[in-house]
């Protein structure tokens, strides 16, 4: 189980339904600074003629994740299928993994007294085919969860066919939200910037696999 | 003033009415009862106030508290800190109080070693200030931190993470610092000198891991651009609390030494060492512009304002 | 019907068009998908995505006019006035601005949305279009004025 995320982000119309399902789903705080998931907006003009890019975005869940890390209690913690989840009881706010996180996954939950985040909605019995509630209610069908390790999920077949970058590949933590290339040549180029490295499957595969088989010693049951 | 030997150290008899009312302890009661107002107000906004979560309003939807609570969530401020800045005004009089007090220690020591019979001599005094300082960044952390899970701290460590080594680091700096005030103040000049280098040279050793830690520790925040890598923060963090350090030292030997007949030489030293650590801090900041991020240096100091 | 002068089809009148004179606005308003009619009004969960409405305004004449980001507009029409905040933005044509429809509800009942960011149906003027008989809704002319 290697549990990841395919996101086809050109499809996305910024309806925010992502949002509110996660929040009626996980119960999470109410505010607008408390989302476990959201829609980034990158607005702009190129000479004169306004565009929007939307990005909708979460906890990368990363193999290497640098919050799990530098939590002193491990509070922080992987679970099965590689999900980075916040165990709330044993969180003493220290706040280091927000500072860590790469992406801005994480919020404090004042509900709890804990840091918060996204959990790839593990309660809703992932192993037996069901999905994140970001996903079921997607009216545009931008997101898509499944198993890496699984050749012949939905994910991996769609990742075979695409190409694909990922968010800030820099920090080398390898995350595993994969944003798949819009196939229109002109609506690519105006929403990847020309310093991103596109990805095909089979370049990535081995990395991936080398990186899971390296940590999954640590991911808890 | 008659005086009680207590393990060697000489110690002034006052009565209890006298420790506890003078003019310092007057001051330390008033800043006492502002970190009072400070506890009241993080356990206030942590434990207390009204948060709303999303399933709430199905659970008692009648509820007024809770329709306040959601108000205040949706159109105006919730919680104690906001993602984009995780660490707040907390971390930043942390960060103020361990790096200048442990600053202190480590100066007053390395002065000792190089053979300045000046600060040698008011070296106890400089060491309890700098302790006190420590103190007080621990205090201000434990009011930030959530106390109640801090069991887990030993429980379930994660001993290669810089946040952990902090509880193991001052466990052993704080028994050891006052150990060496112990050395400055005793009496019993014997085995207080022989023991006196080793000592000092410990502290030292201790002083550098102690800011090697709080490298490792901070050089995750990636915003602070100028802070650089890991561990090459270490010695900026180490120049930098040398600079506000010696500013401390400075008020402290005005108001503790400013009519005894060492206070000109110790005001001109404090003075020097602050003029070449000042520059040294110039220098690293400039060098830090130049290298390490060239977008953010230029973003900073072109753009309009 | 063409001897009672009434066009027995659809057709074209220049003087319809409603022309936008120098420093006025045509005001024209719109949804988005998070709100549906006045049903979603009161919706926390929706709110919490966006609980006010901002004035759309063209950046390059926001400019002119020395209106910035948060500053508060008052929109007069010659059936109302409100106050709402401003949002200069490329997004939009000059002489035209803009707002979400479903903000700035009046009835004190509801609870979350009264006088969240300024209502539409307060300025925007009651005439009706004359072939098919509907309001409307994007015809009126506003003034704007920085408080």
């Amino acid at each position: 189980m290697n549990y990841a995320m395919a996101l086809d982000y050109q499809n996305c119309i910024n309806c925010k339904a992502c949002e509110v399902a996660c929040k009626e789903e996980n119960g999470v705080q109410l505010g607008a600074d408390k989302q476990r998931i959201w829609v980034g907006v990158v607005e702009g003009t190129i000479f004169g003629k306004p565009f929007a890019n939307l990005y909708p975005s979460q906890c990368n869940h990363c193999i290497d994740a640098p919050c799990v890390s530098v939590c002193p209690t491990n509070a922080s913690h992987f679970a099965e299928g590689g999900i980075v989840k916040v165990d709330p009881h044993k969180c003493i706010l220290c706040k280091g993994c927000m500072e860590a996180c790469p992406y801005d996954a994480r919020f404090v939950d004042d509900t709890m007294v804990a840091v918060d985040k996204c959990t790839f909605c593990d309660h809703r019995s992932l192993e037996a085919g069901g999905t994140t509630a970001c996903q079921a209610t997607c009216p545009t069908k931008v997101r898509l969860f499944g198993d890496l390790d699984d050749e012949n999920s939905d994910l991996v077949k769609l990742l075979k066919t695409k190409r694909f970058f990922f968010q800030k590949e820099y920090t080398n933590t390898l995350p595993k939200l994969f944003y798949i290339l819009p196939d229109d040549e002109a609506y690519a180029k105006q929403s990847v910037s020309h310093d991103t490295i596109i990805h095909t499957w089979e370049d990535i595969k081995p990395l991936y696999e080398e990186a899971k088989n390296r940590r999954s010693k640590e991911w808890k049951k | 003033m008659e005086k009680i030997t207590f393990a060697g150290l000489e110690i002034n008899k006052i009565s209890i009415f006298g420790l506890l009312f003078n003019k310092t302890m007057l001051l330390g009661y008033f800043f006492m009862a502002l970190a009072m107002v400070g506890i009241y107000e993080i356990f206030d906004v942590r434990y207390f106030s009204a948060a709303a979560n999303a399933h709430a309003s199905g659970l008692n939807p009648t509820d007024p508290a809770l329709k306040e609570a959601m108000r205040l969530a949706v159109f105006g401020d919730v919680g104690e800190v906001n993602r984009n800045i995780p660490w707040t005004l907390f971390i930043v009089n942390y960060m103020y109080m361990i790096y200048t007090g442990s600053g202190v220690i480590f100066i007053v020591a390395l002065a000792e070693l190089m053979g300045f019979h000046v600060i040698a001599k008011a070296a106890a005094g400089f060491m309890a200030v700098g302790l006190s300082m420590v103190f007080a960044g621990l205090f201000t952390i434990a009011t930030d931190l959530n106390m109640l899970n801090m069991l887990w701290m030993v429980l379930t460590p994660n001993i290669s993470a810089g946040m952990w080594l902090m509880l193991p680091l001052y466990c052993t700096y704080i028994p050891f610092v006052l150990f060496e005030i112990y050395l400055l103040l005793t009496n019993k000049r014997e085995w207080a000198k022989r023991l006196a280098l080793p000592i000092l040279v410990l502290s030292i050793g201790v002083d550098l891991v102690e800011y090697y830690i709080q490298a490792k520790l901070f050089s995750m925040n990636t915003a602070r651009h100028l802070w650089t890598e890991f561990p090459f923060l270490t010695f900026y963090f180490i120049i930098s609390a040398f600079v506000s350090s010696l500013g401390v030292m400075g008020i402290y030997s005005y108001l503790v030494h400013k009519n005894k007949e060492e206070y000109n030489e110790l005001m001109d030293l404090i003075r020097k060492a602050m003029l070449f650590f000042v520059s040294i801090l110039a220098l690293y900041e400039v060098f830090g512009y130049m290298t390490v991020d060239k977008d953010w240096s230029f973003f900073n100091s072109f753009r309009p304002i | 019907m063409v001897a009672r002068k009434v066009d027995p089809m659809p057709a074209w009148r220049d003087e319809d068009y409603v022309k936008v004179p120098e420093g006025k606005f045509k005001f024209v308003t719109g949804r988005h998908a998070q709100f549906t009619q006045s049903s979603t009004v009161n919706n926390i969960m929706l709110l919490e995505l966006m609980h006010e409405n901002y004035l759309w305004i063209n950046d390059k004449e926001a400019e002119k006019l020395g209106i910035e980001f948060g500053d508060t507009i008052e929109v007069t029409s010659r059936v109302g006035q409100v106050r709402i905040k401003a949002y200069p933005t490329p997004k939009i044509v000059p002489q035209t601005v803009f707002y979400i429809h479903g903000f700035g509800a009046k009835s004190e009942g509801m609870t979350f949305a009264h006088r969240n960011g300024a209502s539409d149906n307060e300025i925007i003027e009651d005439t009706i279009e004359p072939v098919h008989g509907c309001a409307n809704m994007h015809d009126t002319l506003v003034t704007l004025r920085r408080v």
